[in-house]
Order: C-alpha cells, then structure tokens, then sequence
C-alpha cells in the first residue's frame, strides 16, 4: 500500500507540474475577429487587439467591454475583481466563443499583454 | 397550449432520464443542441413550451443521474460526491436505499424550493452584493474545518487538499472544454472504479426494501435539511459556486454526517441549486446553470412564467421521484448478475472515451493526473471530500484575487 501510495503521490505531483506548464505556455489558435464563424462555436480561440469600451455592471465584478483588431470588433465578457486596461496597448485576450442574443462574442477567461 | 406544455413536461422528463442514467451526458449538451436548432423549434412552439422542456429536463436529471453514479461509479459535475457514500452501500447491498435517501433528499428540495421562491423573489437583489462579499471567508472557513475534522491524519488531508487545488487551477486554466469533465471523473469516479478493480470487489445481491421500510431518524433527517438549507440558496446565486461547494459548506457548518445523511443532503442541494437558479435568474438576470443559460437565450422571463416553471419544477419532481425508483430497481436486480470487474473496466472506458470526444487530448491527460490525485487520496486513507479543494481552491482565489 505504502509503494502505491509513494507511486501515485510522485505521478500526482508530475503530473500537476505537467499542467501547470501546458496551461501557462499553451495558447489557443490565433484568430482575426473577421474569421470567427458559427463553426468556432463554444471553442477556446485567442485574439490579439486593442480593448475598449469598458462597461462595469452596477458595481459588480462584471465586465462588458469591447476587443478590436485590424479586422473588426467583437464583445467580451469578463468576471473580474480586479480589472485594469490600458486602452492603448495591445492584449492577446483568450477565451470561449458563446453567442448572446444572436450576437457572437467571446467569454474571456485570461487578458496578457502582447509581447509577454 | 396546456397540451403543448405538458407534452414538453413528460418529453423533459423522457430526455431528463436518458441523460440522467447515461455516464457523462450532461443536461448541458442537450440545452446547447436545443439552442442550435431554437430557431427552427420557435417557428413550431412557443418559447415557453422550450422553457417548460428546459426546467422539466434539469429536474429529472438532479434525481436520476445518482443511480449511475451510485451504482457504477460513474458521476456528473453535480453529484460526484455521492459516489464515496454510494459505493460504500453497494458493496454492503444497499445501494438501492442509497438511490432512495437521495430521493428523499430531493423531495424535501421541492419543498425547500417552493418555500425559498418568495423569499429569493423579494429579497435576493438586496442581500446579492453583501453575500457575494462575505462569500470567500465563508469558504475560506469551510476548508479549515475539512481539514481540522479528518480523523486519520491531519498532514495527508491538507496534502491531498493543496495537491487537488493545484490541479483545479491547472485543469480550469487549460484551453479545454469542459474542463470539470476529466478533473471530477478522475478524481472520484475513474479512481474508485480502479480501486474496486484492484481489489477483487464482488458485488452482493442488492436489497430491494419497501420505502416505508428505508428510514432515516428525524433528527438526522433534519440535520441533513437543515445543512442544504444553510449552503444552497448561497450556491443558487453566487458566481463559481456550485453543489460540490455547498455540499461541503452544508456537511461541514452542521458537523460530523453520517452516509445516510450525507446522501438525504446532496439529494437536496442538487436538486434546490438547480431549482432556484430559474428564480435566481428572473430577480437578479444572473444564468448560474447551463439550463439557465438557455432559458435566458429563448425567453425574457415574466412573473407569470416563472410561476409555471415552479408548477414544472414540481410536478416533474415528484414524477422523477417514481421514475427513478423504478430503474433504480431495476439495477438493483442487474448489478449483482454481471462480472463487476468486467463492468467496471467497460465503464472506465466508457468514461474515457466520454472524456476524450469532449475535452480532447489535454482534458484527457488532466483527467489521467486527476485519477492518480484520486489514488493517492484513497492510498492515503484520508476522507475525499478534501479533493473538493480542486474547486474550492479557484473559487477563492476567483473572489479574492
């Protein structure tokens, strides 16, 4: 019992370390704003853009807010906390494709700045 | 119209069952298929008649989806907690009492539902941002009194508990789809499985008692009541919170549970999160299930809707309850006939492959980790709620960071 527990603790423990690195260096496909279709649906997509239009509803930790490529415009929504844009720089902004009221728009789950 | 609405009550209950007692089929898939094809069904029904489908379908799924997970091992993102109290009952041959004491669990979620509905419509806009605030230290709370209860060892729960929230973390942070998929069917569904395998578990003849006969004392009963009443109007309304959290919060504000009422009380919060979260989403506009996400996709709610969508809430409810009686006999007579070695490595596969077609090969890779994570718990001999830090440990840090 106390080699099986020894076995599954080190694989456990590799295994989470393993994650940890995929999760932070694995970046869904990168798409421009025009080609994102009905097909991406529910997919996790990545978008390099500028975000603007920020709408904070009644003091909560839910954000509206816009992301803008050479291509075109999409909405995002955001839960956060703690949400602070420089409307300026440029983000790669990952998340999934959902629709809401007929209009696509991106559930965002992680904003980086680009370059980093 | 009334004709319309009760064809899409029992049409709910039908595909409610299907998904319920199918390994890895979540209600979710069925309201996102539903979405997709919302256009061509609004020019046949009416939104309401879809809504009334929704609510039907939910309800029957939060009462028969324990029957696969009691007795095969094979949970869902909402009760994989009943699998540790479950199995345990199976290899005793009482997994049909188990199947009914979450069933009365349920029931009296019914009526917790339909008593709390007023109470949420009039003052959930009000309390909404001050529970919100409040929320982490309350979970905060949770986990310490988890870990400070273990009997065995006190350094392996708090192990067990930190290795889950990190491989919560990693697992949510994947570029997945349903990432909750492959981290709940490692942790608790495919490691039992495996651990039955490894053992040479037979499985005995399975007792069919008479309801009256399946008892449970009245304190524990309200013990058990009482806890889902405390965490699931909270987990109805709260962001990141689900049953998982409120089964946690619930067992651990009111103390030691035994399995009995560890089952009556997850029956309940199954059942009152997904009940309330329709009413959730008329007072406050927030969609906290995938049902209700669709609902907020084909309809504006009225007060004259969400009346009927309690009528469905309770009349599917107390169907279910028969519904799930019946098959939960069923397999009671089944699962002693079959190689319960041969059956597990099926459903092992099963799952496997559920996991693979939707979460891909990363989902895949997070559920094999979560099995070991799994293992180790049970390896360790400490309790597997502490696995619940796979959630807890995100919702936290989603609240305070």
């Amino acid at each position: 019992m106390k080699t099986n527990l020894k076995i599954c603790l080190a694989l456990s423990l590799f295994g989470i370390l393993l994650l940890i690195f995929l999760s932070s260096h694995l970046t869904p496909k990168e798409y421009d704003i025009m080609n994102i279709t009905e097909k991406d649906m529910n997919n996790y997509i990545a978008i390099s853009g500028q975000i603007s239009n920020i709408r904070n509803f009644e003091e909560s930790q839910f954000y509206i807010l816009t992301i803008t490529d050479n291509t075109g415009s999409i909405t995002g929504t955001l839960n956060s906390y703690n949400l602070s844009i420089n409307k300026t720089q440029e983000y790669l902004i990952t998340g999934k494709i959902t629709k809401y009221e007929n209009e696509t728009q991106i559930n965002i789950g992680k904003i980086i700045e680009n370059g980093y | 119209m009334v004709i319309e609405l009760i064809i899409a009550l029992l049409f709910g209950i039908l595909i409610g069952t299907i998904t319920g007692i199918t390994p890895g089929i979540h209600i979710n898939l069925v309201s996102a298929i539903l979405l997709g094809i919302s256009a061509f069904l609004l020019s046949i029904v009416s939104p309401l008649v879809l809504v009334v489908f929704l609510v039907s379908m939910a309800m029957t799924h939060t009462f028969v989806d324990y029957v696969p997970s009691i007795f095969l091992g094979a949970p869902d993102e909402e009760n994989f907690l009943s699998i540790l109290p479950g199995h345990e009952m199976l290899i005793k041959g009482e997994a049909y009492s188990a199947v009914v004491y979450t069933l009365y669990g349920s029931l009296s979620g019914l009526l917790i539902i339909l008593i709390f509905s007023p109470i949420f419509f009039f003052f959930l806009p009000i309390i909404y941002p001050y529970a919100e605030r409040i929320m982490p230290f309350i979970l905060i709370l949770a986990c310490f009194f988890l870990i400070y209860f273990e009997k065995s060892s006190k350094l392996w729960a708090f192990l067990i508990f930190v290795i889950s929230g990190l491989l919560g973390i990693a697992t949510l942070n994947l570029p997945i789809k349903e990432p909750l998929l492959p981290l709940f069917t490692g942790l608790f569904g495919v490691s039992s499985l495996i651990t039955s395998i490894t053992k040479k578990q037979t499985i005995p003849d399975q007792k069919i008692k008479p309801l009256k006969e399946i008892k449970l004392p009245k304190t524990s009963f309200f013990k058990s009541i009482f806890a889902s009443i405390i965490a699931s109007p909270l987990c109805s309304f709260l962001p990141g919170m689900g049953s998982g959290q409120a089964a946690v919060i619930g067992s651990e504000v009111i103390g030691d549970l035994d399995r009995k009422e560890f089952l009556v009380l997850l029956g309940a919060i199954n059942t009152i999160v997904t009940g309330l979260s329709f009413i959730t989403l008329y007072t406050i506009s927030k969609a906290r299930t995938g049902v209700a996400v669709a609902i907020e996709e084909i309809i504006q709610l009225s007060i004259k809707d969400l009346i009927i969508i309690t009528g469905v809430i309770f009349i599917s409810g107390i169907i279910s309850f028969f519904v799930t009686i019946f098959i939960a006999k069923y397999f009671a007579k089944f699962i002693s006939k079959v190689n319960y070695q041969i059956l597990s490595i099926i459903i092992i596969l099963i799952l496997f492959g559920v996991v693979f077609y939707f979460s891909g090969f990363l989902g895949f890779l997070a559920m094999l980790v979560s099995v070991c994570v799994g293992l180790t718990c049970i390896y360790a001999g400490v309790r597997r709620t502490h696995m619940m830090g796979s959630l807890l440990i995100s919702t936290i840090l989603y609240y305070i960071l």
